[in-house]
């Protein structure tokens, strides 16, 4: 059962994945974005990472997607009803693609899986939140900083003059 | 930083403040609520002149109504129509037969019944036409000059088309066949029989038959005169046929149309002679023999009819009082005596707010007043009249049968009769006059003093103020009889 | 905390039958209680508004519809059957596409707008032990959940083609994320003090100790912050200038008719109740009764505190919470876009990270 779900999500991830590539209409893409992005959730609660799905789901489909949308949206003339994906470069980015391609089968089937067993459905949110807070703050403020500066420069940017 | 703060506080105390209001509304919203059901509930026609003279500005906003009592099937009125939107059918009896067709109000006798008198509203153009030759004059439109005998219709609306169809003749099957009409009556059936069968062979639905229309008007229409006069007019009942003795022409012919009006209002007896007497008097014509004639009537009558009377109405009165409170409640028209237009508005909007509420109207109707700083005299006395009645009416059983006991016993009758209507004033000319009478019935009313008492204090107050002359003596001593 | 989804698959394992043909069964089953609740939470919300809004402009409302002939009172169940025959006139009337729209987009939009509220359910409490799946994340799955419908709103107004759409799905989505913030703060908070993110954690919380509303004058304030932001967050009026029917015509709704319409309309009161719901049981004590805070009580009464109405108690704060935000709507008149985000961004998130700040002393000193 649980099985024949997770192949059904996977090939959804995939499927929708294959079409933000190859579809002619970027707002096409950005859509099956959110399937793949909804997908990606749904594997993550398969690993009992609740907290992690929801974040996904919060953080991808309500923030990024919705900025990637926006983005396409104003960038383009928004009163055309297809904004077309253009390619170019075909040849050498399909090589690259191809390279990582392999790259990535070549780590996966080399790795030495942990296959875990009788996990549990704990809560997890209790442990992320005291690891960010003790063991890993300095990192965890460092990443504050960071989004702080890139709000500031943000609003720098879009003033006028 | 202080303007920031001050805006978040004024944000939140103007936020409280429309939270507020409208909770306010929500609340209040048994008075408040400012729609009508429209249609069923309605608003009386505003009695505004819309740019006509007084006399023909109902013509456009009102319909032709017939007092088929009164119709002589003269089809003068058929053949002015130029649109030929009316259609009169009649029955002539033979000759030798003794079936009595019935007097009209101007008595005339009536020499055929009318079978049918259909007007299709639809059709009609609103020329008038048809009104100025009728003799009896009795098809007329409804409203403005003629608002006495039929109040204005000014919407009239139906659901279906054929409801612009209006029927008024009232004729029954019976009458007609023994008027010798069966072959008018075998005509129409094969019509509508014809009718209904080409209904069938078309395979059409029809929704509803329209069944032969009756006439939309007021529901408690007294019994057609025909019918009365076909009976035997030995019951002692008050008729029209009693006022034949007046010897004047048009003292007959006003009499004999109060009493109608009268009669289809649903006054009983001594209102209706109160009535008569005031109208003659209105028109000048109040001579001491029509005075005695009038003093006469009711006196034969008085014997035979207290008691049976009592014996309707106690059986009547409990649903009046429960169902029907037209008749002695405050009415909306009622309203109309107010005459500040404001005024007359506000107590209008309160009464039916009240109503929905069910609340005491008079009530309601004169804190409404009193808000909007608008009660004078007039209206607070007009108001305070409508109390009396409702009080009346409640202690309507146990005074009609203490009427009824001791009338043959002790001649006094000025002591047992309950308080007149204020309205009864309203025949005094003179403005201050009346405005004083009023004043000292409203001041008596709430002492609760009775009716001789009230009128000694009027005659007194108005003697002192030297307004007293013989008409309002005279009008006084009518009151004090109970005439 | 158990759940249905976890108590029906203990009553069905019971019947030794296959995890494949059962699961589905519960989900199914489960699909149709949350879509009928959906359905019927509109047609009651939608006559409820009309008749407040009308209490409110001193008419009557719906006055004339009965159903099967039984036509209710004089006042408030005057046409009680007037939804009923909207929602039908609804499923019933065509369905129009425009002809230069993005057609796939246009249909796919109302439901994944649908499917977030439909997805926020799974996960909502209605009473002690009666929540279709008990998440340990339950607060924040919900907040996950509803940013879902930003994405369907903004597609629904792109591919209408239509500027009035456009405009109003901007509006839309810039005014949902940013509602979302203090949103967020005002629930932390909470689960700052709650130490969970459970729904039954936190109402037990209250329970032990008291509702969160009452617990510090930062909560009360949070309540509000919290309150405020979902109406904006909802689209409701005076925060309702993504459909702003005298400048958008309807936002981005304007192009949908007929069915796909209906679902726009369904998931826009059930968002009310959500959201309801969720400042009921987080703020207001969720399934316990107000009684239990007085202790008045007779021991023959106690029932009424017990979780035999807990359900009672949910929806009647809920109710509470939803007129008040229909009592919002008929009072005040829509805000400017720009006041809409002085509100978020100037005073909402300044005392919402002020009244994180302040519990956390508060807790740190009591």
């Amino acid at each position: 059962m649980g099985e024949n779900i997770f192949l059904m999500i996977a090939g959804l991830v995939i499927a929708s994945a294959f079409w933000v590539v190859f579809s002619p209409n970027l707002i096409h893409s950005a859509v099956s974005l959110l399937f793949t992005l909804f997908g990606t959730a749904g594997l993550y609660v398969f690993l009992y990472a609740d907290f992690i799905a929801a974040t996904q789901v919060v953080i991808y489909v309500g923030g990024i997607l919705v900025l990637i949308i926006f983005g396409v949206m104003l960038t383009n003339r928004i009163d055309t009803p297809s904004i077309a994906a253009g390619s170019a470069n075909q040849f050498i980015g399909g090589i690259g693609a191809f390279a990582i391609f392999v790259m990535q089968i070549g780590v996966i089937f080399n790795t030495p899986w942990q296959i875990g067993n009788n996990q549990s459905r704990e809560t997890t949110v209790d442990t992320i939140g005291k690891l960010l807070l003790n063991e890993y703050l300095l990192p965890f403020e460092i990443v504050s900083i960071l989004l702080l500066a890139a709000l500031m420069g943000a609003a720098l940017l879009s003033r006028r003059n | 930083m202080s303007e920031y703060f001050n805006n978040i506080f004024y944000g939140v105390k103007s936020f409280l403040t429309g939270m507020k209001l409208t909770l306010s509304h929500f609340k209040n919203k048994k008075e408040l609520v400012a729609t009508l059901q429209y249609p069923h509930e309605k608003w009386p026609v505003p009695e505004r002149n819309i740019g006509f003279d007084h006399a023909e500005y109902n013509l456009i906003r009102s319909r032709l109504h017939v007092d088929i009592d009164d119709c002589i099937a003269c089809m003068q009125c058929e053949k002015a129509c130029p649109v030929d939107c009316i259609k009169i059918d009649s029955i002539k009896p033979p000759k030798d037969s003794d079936f009595d067709c019935g007097m009209t109000s101007n008595d005339t006798q009536k020499k055929m019944i009318v079978s049918r008198f259909t007007i299709d509203m639809s059709e009609c153009m609103y020329c008038n036409l048809c009104v100025f030759p009728c003799p009896e004059e009795c098809i007329y439109m409804v409203g403005g000059p003629n608002a006495s005998k039929h109040e204005i219709d000014y919407e009239f609306s139906q659901y279906e088309r054929d409801g612009m169809i209006f029927e008024f003749a009232d004729a029954t099957d019976e009458q007609i066949k023994e008027a010798g009409g069966e072959k008018w009556i075998e005509q129409r059936d094969a019509k509508i029989n014809k009718h209904e069968e080409g209904i069938k062979l078309e395979g059409e639905v029809k929704i509803a038959v329209p069944p032969p229309v009756t006439t939309p008007v007021k529901a408690d229409e007294s019994k057609p005169v025909s019918k009365t006069a076909v009976k035997d007019s030995g019951t002692g009942e008050l008729e029209i046929k009693s006022f034949n003795s007046i010897s004047d022409k048009m003292c007959r012919g006003i009499a004999k149309k109060t009493f109608t009006a009268a009669k289809r209002a649903g006054k009983d007896q001594t209102a209706m002679l109160s009535d008569i007497a005031q109208a003659l008097s209105d028109m000048g014509k109040m001579t001491d023999e029509i005075q005695t004639i009038l003093d006469g009537l009711p006196a034969p009558v008085a014997e035979h009819v207290t008691e049976p009377e009592i014996e309707q109405k106690e059986p009547e009165s409990i649903p009046v009082a429960a169902e029907s409170p037209t008749i002695f409640e405050m009415d909306l028209k009622d309203l109309n005596g107010i005459e500040d237009k404001m005024a007359r508005g506000i107590a209008k909007k309160a009464f039916i707010a009240a109503k929905r509420a069910g609340e005491d109207k008079v009530e309601a109707v004169k804190n409404a007043l009193e808000d909007a700083g608008k009660l004078d005299t007039a209206s607070e006395a007009l108001l305070s009249s409508f109390t009396a009645a409702y009080s009346d009416s409640e202690n309507l059983d146990p005074k009609v049968e203490s009427a009824g006991d001791e009338k043959p016993e002790s001649g006094e009758q000025s002591q047992d009769l309950p308080l007149f209507d204020i309205k009864d004033l309203n025949s005094i000319d003179e403005k201050m006059a009346r405005g004083m009478a009023k004043k000292i019935y409203t001041a008596g009313k709430r002492a609760e003093k009775s009716r001789s008492e009230v009128i000694r204090d009027i005659k007194a107050g108005l003697s002192d103020a030297g307004k007293l002359d013989s008409a309002i003596e005279e009008l006084l001593n009518r009151l004090e009889t109970g005439s | 905390m158990t759940s249905i989804f976890d108590s029906l698959q203990i009553t069905f394992s019971g019947l030794n039958l296959d995890l494949m043909i059962v699961l589905p069964a519960i989900a199914l089953m489960g699909g149709t209680v949350i879509f009928l609740l959906m359905a019927v939470n509109a047609l009651v919300a939608v006559y409820f508004e009309r008749k407040v809004s009308a209490f409110m402009q001193d008419r009557l409302g719906p006055m004339e519809v009965g159903i099967l002939g039984f036509k209710g009172g004089k006042r408030f169940w005057g046409g009680i059957g007037q939804t009923l025959a909207d929602a039908i006139k609804l499923l019933v009337k065509e369905d129009i596409l425009p002809n230069d729209a993005d057609r796939v987009l246009m249909i796919l939009a109302p439901f994944i707008i649908f499917t977030g509220a439909f997805l926020t359910f799974i996960g909502l409490p209605f009473a002690e032990n009666l929540v279709i799946s008990d998440f340990n994340i339950g607060v924040f799955y919900i907040v996950a959940m509803s940013s879902v419908g930003v994405i369907g709103i903004i597609l629904a107004g792109w591919s209408s083609n239509n500027k009035w759409s456009l405009y109003g799905a901007m509006r839309a989505a810039a005014q949902i994320i940013s509602y979302e913030i203090p949103i967020g703060l005002s629930l932390l908070l909470v689960v700052l003090v709650a130490g969970s993110l459970n729904f039954g954690d936190i109402v037990q919380w209250q329970a032990d100790n008291r509702w969160f509303i009452f617990h510090s004058p930062f909560s009360f304030l949070a309540f509000f912050i919290f309150f405020i932001s979902i109406v904006a967050e909802t689209n409701r009026t005076p925060f309702d200038i993504p459909e702003a029917e005298s400048e958008l015509v309807a936002g981005w709704m304007t192009e949908y008719s007929g069915f796909r319409w209906a679902l726009f309309f369904l998931s826009e009161y059930a968002n009310m109740l959500i959201v309801s719901i969720v400042a009921s049981t987080v703020f207001l004590g969720g399934w316990l009764s107000p009684l239990q805070m007085f202790n008045v009580l007779p021991e023959a009464w106690l029932f009424l505190d017990g979780p035999t109405l807990g359900l009672f108690w949910v929806f009647l704060k809920a109710i509470i919470l939803i007129f008040v935000m229909m009592w919002f709507r008929w009072t005040f008149p829509r805000l400017r876009v720009d006041q809409l985000m002085y509100l978020c961004w100037k005073v909402f998130i300044p005392f919402g990270l002020a009244n994180l700040f302040f519990i956390s002393l508060w807790e740190l000193l009591f």
